[in-house]
């Protein structure tokens, strides 16, 4: 027994030399529990009337057991045998909490006690990072770029500014947004809802990162002559879930907490332009079951809420893939399209998720101008600011059509995408436009055709006409795609046409594939290469 | 292959589109394969504890099981260079402390101190969060930096020392060899594996008193 006592000292006194930062920690533990007793639950007491009518609409019971909150008893005996309580989850029906190693076999013993799993602790947490580049000028130019990209003027047309659709936006903070002159109408019409910062468990929000503020504007924020968003009438749950700087883990946990409160308080979309890649994961585990904040997405998208979330800005980075939660099959996810030249930019993330389902979904300008700080307005690039402008567009698309699901919102505004029904794992069907989401959507006429000469197929231009004589230049981007038999893409390219004869393909190459789609100036043509005579 | 295709099908329709710009060109799986590799190298540390299973080589090699104690911290550099298969070379220092099982003494002990090397080929099971799941084969080669016997018991020294007990510390004794090594084996799961290792050098240096003890040593390897 005397060597077995000495074995842990050494142990001990090793691990404290090497780690002692990490042993001197306490465990992060979820607590999960076996049942939720006791609870005289009422849903119109506990819920905002906003989710009881999104529960009507999606035919969901008024709650369920998930929604019922946690037993109050549970959590303060639990309380009482850790080190401090971090988070309650009603939809896990869990506790999280830090708790030292006698603590955790205490919690095990605890008759209500189901499972208790000791979380990672990860020396690093990188959140989706934000490339700044700050150009000063030229900011309103793009203002008015990245909202008629998508149809603004369709919108306003109909007098479509997502008002009585709630949103949620979940950030690392929102400093300026209540002094700020872009957001004053939202607090003039008591658009904001309710604040809370699930990092600091408090309702002030307006501090810390300003990518939060930055965000909302792409949303809602109104500069001088204009909007920067589409939803400038939506109403607002403003969540501070991201501490901005490295810290362990907690922001996911925090991701699922403000989604638990936004479902509570009636959200319809929630906006988040957070991500965790790697340190944490790997891309296998991209698979949209893994993390903790995919799971807490497929829960709020279980409650009838569209979940909108950045793609990423790995896309030139070793990693390269989508994040966390946008590898989650029914989350929208959106990745970036530069608005110099309007197809992918460099850094947005690639799909698609690690089980090969397209992502991201749409895209939209990955280089935006938002409102800054002292009242001021820059431009500034990443997916985080794609994601504002594409959550207020799915505002307006709910508010033109209220009695959409989620699901139903997530289809419209997929097929709303500028080379649908093209898609690929850069821009997804890409940038959502107003007009499409209208039931009455014009027909495209062929704007090439496919001409089979024997050993080649030739990609023929109908009425080419050359850059000089466009007026919008990437109307001159030829799309294609190669699929394999499992509806996955093998590879795919896009090409700036030449000439009326821009590509031709040898029905030898073709063999390995079993679908061909061509998109050109809003036609797509797609081609079953098994039908193809050799 | 599927590369081996590609390029010569992205060759052929360069070709063929000579007078258009590609803008992008993307295969999934290639960029795949580089993202999967992104978590293949690491450092990390592994701690050891472990017992001596089985039965010496002569009466005098018998130690007690639950009495003695291997003790081993690593530093590890890992290489995960596809999904499946890996490497993990270790610097290892151990501390082996046999609790003898005889008669003589209340309690005699031979304590070891070593530092060497280990290398181990790495197979990994399952994907996603299970992906640390592996079977590891490999050896180690172990220098014996110290050693020394402990011999307890009242009886010795019996009148000349007053004292109940005396404890007699034989340090640096030539009787042990200066360089072990042998095959191990893990199994793991996430932080923790169960490990075995043979010891294919004999222990003791030739006549010695000690028969060689149970080459076999099995514990649990925790990370942190």
């Amino acid at each position: 027994m005397k060597n077995n006592i000495s074995l842990l000292l050494y142990t001990i006194i090793f691990a404290l030399l090497i780690n002692f930062n990490l042993i001197g920690q306490d465990f992060k533990v979820a607590i999960f529990l076996n049942d939720k007793p006791n609870n005289n639950f009422d849903p119109y007491t506990f819920f905002d009337q906003k989710a009881i009518e999104r529960r009507v609409k999606h035919n969901l019971p008024l709650f369920d057991y998930s929604d019922l909150p946690v037993n109050t008893t549970y959590v303060e005996e639990i309380s009482e045998n850790v080190n401090q309580v971090k988070a309650v989850s009603r939809w896990l029906n869990a506790v999280i909490a830090f708790a030292d190693e006698n603590q955790v076999d205490t919690l095990k013993a605890l008759h209500f006690v189901k499972e208790v799993e000791v979380l990672k602790i990860y020396e690093k947490a990188i959140s989706s990072k934000q490339i700044e580049i700050e150009i000063n000028s030229g900011w309103e130019k793009l203002r008015v770029k990245q909202i008629n990209r998508m149809g603004y003027q369709f919108f306003k047309d109909k007098n479509i500014d997502g008002s009585g659709v709630r949103v949620a936006v979940f950030d690392a903070g929102f400093p300026y947004v209540n002094e700020h002159e872009a957001f004053q109408h939202l607090f003039k019409n008591n658009k904001i809802i309710k604040t809370y910062d699930f990092v600091k468990n408090r309702e002030d929000v307006y501090g810390a990162s300003s990518h939060g503020a930055m965000c909302l504007s792409n949303i809602a924020g109104i500069a001088p002559n204009g909007p920067l968003g589409l939803a400038t009438g939506a109403e607002f749950l403003l969540a501070r879930t991201e501490r901005g700087l490295l810290e362990p883990l907690s922001e996911e946990e925090n991701w699922l907490m403000a989604a638990e409160w936004a479902d509570k308080n009636g959200a319809d979309i929630i906006s988040s332009s957070l991500g965790y890649t790697e340190k944490r994961y790997t891309t296998d585990e991209m698979d949209g079951h893994t993390s903790i904040v995919s799971e807490a997405a497929r829960f709020a998208i279980r409650k009838g809420i569209l979940v909108v979330n950045a793609a990423g800005n790995e896309g030139t980075d070793a990693w390269k893939y989508i994040g966390t939660p946008a590898d989650v099959d029914s989350v929208l996810s959106i990745g970036g399209i530069d608005p110099t030249n309007d197809y992918h930019v460099g850094f947005s993330s690639f799909g698609p998720n690690a089980l090969m389902q397209l992502k991201p979904n749409v895209s939209a300008y990955g280089i935006a101008a938002v409102a800054s700080k002292h009242n001021t307005y820059k431009t500034i690039s990443g997916t985080s600011f794609a994601t504002p402008l594409t959550a207020g567009f799915a505002a307006c698309v709910l508010q033109l059509n209220p009695g959409y699901t989620n699901m139903q919102l997530f289809k419209a505004i997929e097929k709303s995408g500028h080379l649908y029904p093209y898609f690929d794992y850069a821009h997804g069907y890409g940038i959502p436009q107003a007009s499409a989401v209208t039931n009455n959507q014009n027909k495209v006429s062929p704007t090439f055709k496919l001409e089979n000469t024997g050993e080649e197929l030739h990609v023929k231009i109908e009425n080419f006409m050359p850059d000089e004589e466009l007026e919008n230049k990437s109307d001159n981007y030829l799309y294609y795609h190669f699929e394999n038999k499992n509806k996955v893409l093998e590879n795919y390219q896009v090409l700036k046409v030449s000439s009326d004869n821009p590509i031709s393909f040898l029905k030898e190459d073709l063999k390995p594939f079993a679908v061909l789609r061509i998109h050109y100036k809003g036609y797509t043509l797609t081609k079953d290469l098994k039908a193809i005579e050799q | 292959m599927k590369k081996l295709l590609f390029s010569i099908l992205v060759l052929s329709i360069t070709t063929a589109i000579s007078a258009q710009e590609i803008l992008l060109n993307e295969t999934p799986d290639d960029s795949l394969n580089i993202s999967k590799n992104i978590k293949g190298t690491s450092f990390g540390t592994v701690f050891g504890i472990g017992v001596p299973l089985g039965d010496g080589a002569g009466p005098n090699g018998q130690v007690k099981t639950w009495n003695s104690s291997i003790f081993n911290f690593n530093i590890y550099y890992q290489n995960r260079f596809s999904n499946i298969v890996g490497y993990t070379a270790y610097l290892r220092y151990t501390n082996e402390n046999y609790r003898i099982d005889q008669n003589i003494y209340d309690t005699e002990k031979v304590i070891t101190n070593s530092f060497g090397v280990g290398l181990g080929l790495k197979l990994f099971a399952g994907t996603g969060k299970h992906y640390k799941k592996y079977l590891e084969l490999g050896g180690y080669a172990d220098f014996v930096t110290g050693s020394r016997v402990h011999r307890i018991d009242e009886s010795l020294f019996t009148g000349v020392l007053n004292a109940d007990k005396v404890e007699i510390i034989q340090h640096k004794p030539s009787i042990v060899n200066n360089f072990n090594y042998g095959p191990l084996c893990k199994i793991g799961f996430k932080n923790f594996a169960i490990y075995g290792r043979y010891r294919l050098s004999e222990l003791f240096s030739p006549n010695v008193f000690y028969d060689e003890f149970t080459p076999l040593v099995v514990g649990i390897n925790f990370g942190i």
